[in-house]
């Protein structure tokens, strides 16, 4: 079938992607145990659109390199375990609290709605291949650390929300002990990731443009990571202005009538064109 | 070619459906293809789908149409907002915000991927698609009565149609923000589960517990009244009309004890906690039932017709429409096999076919998803254990030896229950198996049944069947009550209630047929189908996913067109 002859457009949506993780939160002092959660909930997100991010690639890299597709599905393997051991994690530690104040519902749709995934542009239709593998490189490097300064906070002498938990559980070190070996797995596994994209960046490209796109792929990283803390912020100026429009729009609801419809004969060509 | 294409977006589960000369083609969802369970994004992918699979381009298409007027929708709900701003700013700022990102540039979006002409871009007004969906399935030229209920579409919530060939006339409505749907999304969430995705697992809690709430309920959370056939709600005890950030006011809360959280649910069947977390949901089970009951005969007197189609998010309900079945005034009842906000994709396409062509569809059969082919890297998955032939004799000789399969056979189904193609199945005798299966595998909440799947021929040997309703058995559109031998010979397969949402097999089903003959003859008439997903993600689309989730679930065994397939490194 001749697609191209006919007048099909396949632009798709461009939009931003933040795809990193917002680093760890403890700005709230009152119940770090909480911010941990809240962190790992992002965390689990940011694993989850990267686990789908490589499965699109492997998909789409099968019909030309099966042996790099079957890398990247392995790769996508890794991520959906590094999403369920964040979950895990998190079900840990509600238990050990016995309470919960943070809502961390995993509801994967709100990958697309936090910003971590655009299903309309893909990371790999967006980038060329080197350029995916250098994003990839950068950003597991970059999750690596974030990975260890969130390990070290989840140790017990770290930790005073921790310390006043162990005086009520008997098991909390075993279980402490447990998510330092889970996240000893994922920063291996992080660590093996940038490895391998950076290797395969350094055979494919020259050392000064690798330099550079390195260099241009953490500033990116820096600015999304930027935005993403500024989100509460930027919600306050939106309801701010949502709240004026309302005001202005108020005295509407006297003028608009929402009209009517017709009962009879709904198979109608006509009224099928209206929006209304 | 002669492609009417039917668009589902912007709210949940976007999907695409596509009618070829007079037959639905294909129907696709987006989430099948984005991986995400639930994307609600215009679904670019299915369309590019359409594009690059089938051949769809702006010179085979008729007519485009959206299942949604999406000017009417945004404008009911910025009116109800705005009557008291004060109480709704949040509703109304999330309206304000979705005329940009919503339905309202619908066909800017769909021109982005496909440059049409606008007078090919048409709307459906939302109930109408979701009846359209459901006379799809009818078999007989005759009249119907299309009952559509849902949580809200176009500020509608409610629709009663009467259809009688190419005529159809709507003879009642109810408007928002009285809602059946968003009644029970309310105590969906009150339980701690996620909206549009946790409203069966109230369904299956609720046979655990008593309906202690009800008469709470039906005084103050929703009525509805014959005499003058109006839905009824007292607004104060809900908050979705006012923010869309929580479906129920801190009064229903003080009301009910306390909402629960989802991440502490009760787990302990014997507890106090547990024992309100399932009257809870008994109760609005309850109401539910009788209130769609009290519409079905209402809709009846009003149209004189009792052939009815069930369509809408409500008609998923189906242990309510197991009930519904029931009613004497019913002479046959259609619940179309996606009969949610997904399925209404084929509703919106029919709608311009039905306006241009004047005749019915034919009807569409279970399996209308695409079948992507086998990867280049298929070697590296799987590998082959035996032939197309030799295989529903390996299937059922590791049935009987108490192991799990998947299958991805022909095509895929279109509602969001796994019907034999995309299913991981076992046998249903095998106390230890099912067990595995639930518990382990697809890590399901222990309140929550699994469903069981036999020939049709042997389905009233086990389970009270409706005979006014068989077809949707087919599909698992309603549940049915067991026998009493089924109590001993497969207690697993049964819920707490002794009801299960069986599915029937027809001949025409070639591999199942089969499949459970040779079952039948070794002593396993009925196996356990689920559908063939992780928990949390999307049913598979292609092979890449089967092995993907296969290696997550630690299953073995991959039944295909082609043979059986035993994965590598598990």
């Amino acid at each position: 079938m001749a697609l191209f002859g006919n007048a099909i457009i396949k632009t798709r949506v461009q939009k931003a992607l933040f795809k990193s993780a917002n680093k760890p939160g403890f700005r709230k002092k009152k119940d770090p145990l909480n911010s941990i959660q809240e962190t790992l909930h992002e965390f689990s997100f940011a694993e989850f659109s990267s686990a789908v991010e490589m499965l699109q690639a492997a998909k789409r890299r099968d019909s030309k390199d099966a042996k790099m597709a079957f890398g990247f599905v392995k790769h996508a393997l890794d991520e959906y375990r590094h999403t369920a051991i964040f979950r895990s994690i998190i079900e840990v530690l509600k238990k050990q609290q016995g309470r919960t104040k943070c809502e961390t519902r995993f509801i994967p749709s709100l990958t697309i709605k936090k910003g971590y995934i655009n299903p309309n542009s893909f990371l790999f239709d967006k980038f060329s291949l080197n350029r995916f593998s250098v994003f990839i490189g950068v950003n597991e490097g970059a999750a690596h650390k974030l990975f260890l300064d969130l390990r070290g906070k989840l140790a017990l002498h770290n930790n005073k929300e921790l310390m006043v938990l162990q005086k009520d559980s008997i098991h909390l070190e075993q279980v402490l002990k447990k998510i330092q070996q889970d996240f000893d797995v994922i920063l291996g596994d992080e660590a093996r990731h940038a490895q391998f994209a950076l290797g395969y960046a350094r055979k494919k490209i020259a050392p000064r443009r690798l330099k550079r796109m390195i260099f241009f792929e953490k500033v990116s990283s820096k600015i999304r990571t930027l935005y993403a803390h500024q989100a509460p912020l930027n919600r306050g100026i939106a309801a701010t202005i949502y709240i004026f429009v309302i005001s202005l729009t108020w005295p509407l609801k006297f003028f608009v009538r929402v009209p009517d419809r017709e009962s009879q004969n709904l198979l109608d060509p006509i009224k099928s064109k209206l929006m209304l | 070619m002669k492609d009417y294409i039917g668009i589902s977006a912007y709210y949940h589960d976007s999907s695409v459906a596509l009618i070829r000369d007079g037959k639905l083609e294909v129907f696709i969802k987006e989430e099948w293809l984005t991986r995400i369970k639930g994307t609600s994004s215009f679904p670019f992918n299915a369309l590019e789908c359409l594009i690059d699979e089938y051949g769809v381009n702006s010179n085979t298409i008729e007519k485009v149409c959206f299942y949604e007027k999406p000017l009417r929708g945004w404008l009911s709900l910025i009116k109800h907002s705005l009557e008291k701003p004060v109480e709704r700013w949040r509703q109304a700022a999330n309206q304000l915000r979705s005329f940009w990102e919503g339905p309202i540039f619908f066909s800017e979006e769909l021109r982005k991927i496909i440059r049409l002409d606008h007078d090919k871009i048409v709307y459906c007004e939302h109930h109408l698609s979701h009846a359209l969906t459901g006379l799809a399935y009818t078999k007989n030229q005759k009249k119907w009565t299309a009952i559509i209920l849902d949580g809200v579409g176009d500020g509608e919530t409610a629709s009663v149609f009467s259809i009688n060939n190419n005529k159809i006339d709507r003879v009642w409505n109810s408007k928002f923000p009285t809602s059946i749907g968003l009644f029970y999304s309310t105590i969906t969430e009150f339980l701690g589960f996620e909206v549009n995705d946790g409203e069966y697992k109230v369904m299956a809690l609720a046979a655990f517990g008593e309906p202690n709430f009800k008469e709470f309920m039906k005084k103050n959370l929703l009525s509805f009244n014959p005499a003058s056939g109006k839905l009824a709600s007292n607004m104060s005890f809900y908050e979705f009309d006012k923010s869309p950030e929580r479906s129920f006011s801190e009064k229903l809360s003080t009301q009910l004890g306390g909402a629960f959280t989802s991440s502490l649910l009760p787990s302990d069947k014997n507890s106090i906690e547990f024992k309100r977390f399932a009257d809870i949901a008994a109760s609005a089970q309850s109401l539910t039932q009788d209130v769609i009951e009290e519409i079905v005969k209402f809709s009846i007197k009003l149209t004189g017709c009792g052939n009815i189609i069930l369509s809408g998010g409500v008609a998923q309900n189906c242990r309510c429409m197991a009930e519904i079945a029931k009613l004497e005034a019913i002479e046959e009842l259609v619940i179309p096999p996606s009969p949610g906000d997904s399925g209404s994709a084929i509703g919106a396409a029919m709608y311009p076919y039905l306006i241009e062509e004047k005749k019915k569809l034919s009807p569409p059969g279970l399996y209308p998803g695409p079948t992507p082919s086998q990867p280049n890297m298929m070697d590296q998955f799987f590998s082959r254990h035996s032939n197309s032939h030799q295989m529903i004799n390996d299937v059922s000789d590791l049935l009987q030896k108490g192991q799990i399969v998947t299958t991805f056979v022909g095509k895929a189904e279109t509602g969001p229950r796994a019907l034999g193609n995309r299913s991981i199945l076992c046998d249903g005798g095998n106390i230890k198996a099912v067990e595995e299966l639930n518990n382990l595998v697809k890590k399901r909440e222990s309140f929550r049944p699994l469903a069981p799947i036999m020939k049709v021929d042997i389905a009233p040997k086990f389970f009270k069947l409706s005979k006014n309703a068989m077809q949707n058995y087919s599909w698992m559109g309603l549940t049915a009550e067991a026998l009493d031998n089924v109590k001993v010979s497969h207690p697993s397969v049964l819920h707490v209630d002794n009801t299960a949402r069986l599915q029937t097999v027809h001949k025409d089903q070639k591999f199942l047929w089969e499949l459970l003959s040779m079952c039948e003859k070794r002593g396993m008439p009925i196996l356990i189908n689920t559908s063939f997903n992780i928990s949390g993600d999307p049913i598979v689309y292609d092979y890449v996913d089967c092995y993907v989730n296969m290696y997550r679930m630690g299953i073995e065994w991959l039944v295909t067109d082609d043979g059986l397939y035993r994965l590598n490194n598990v």
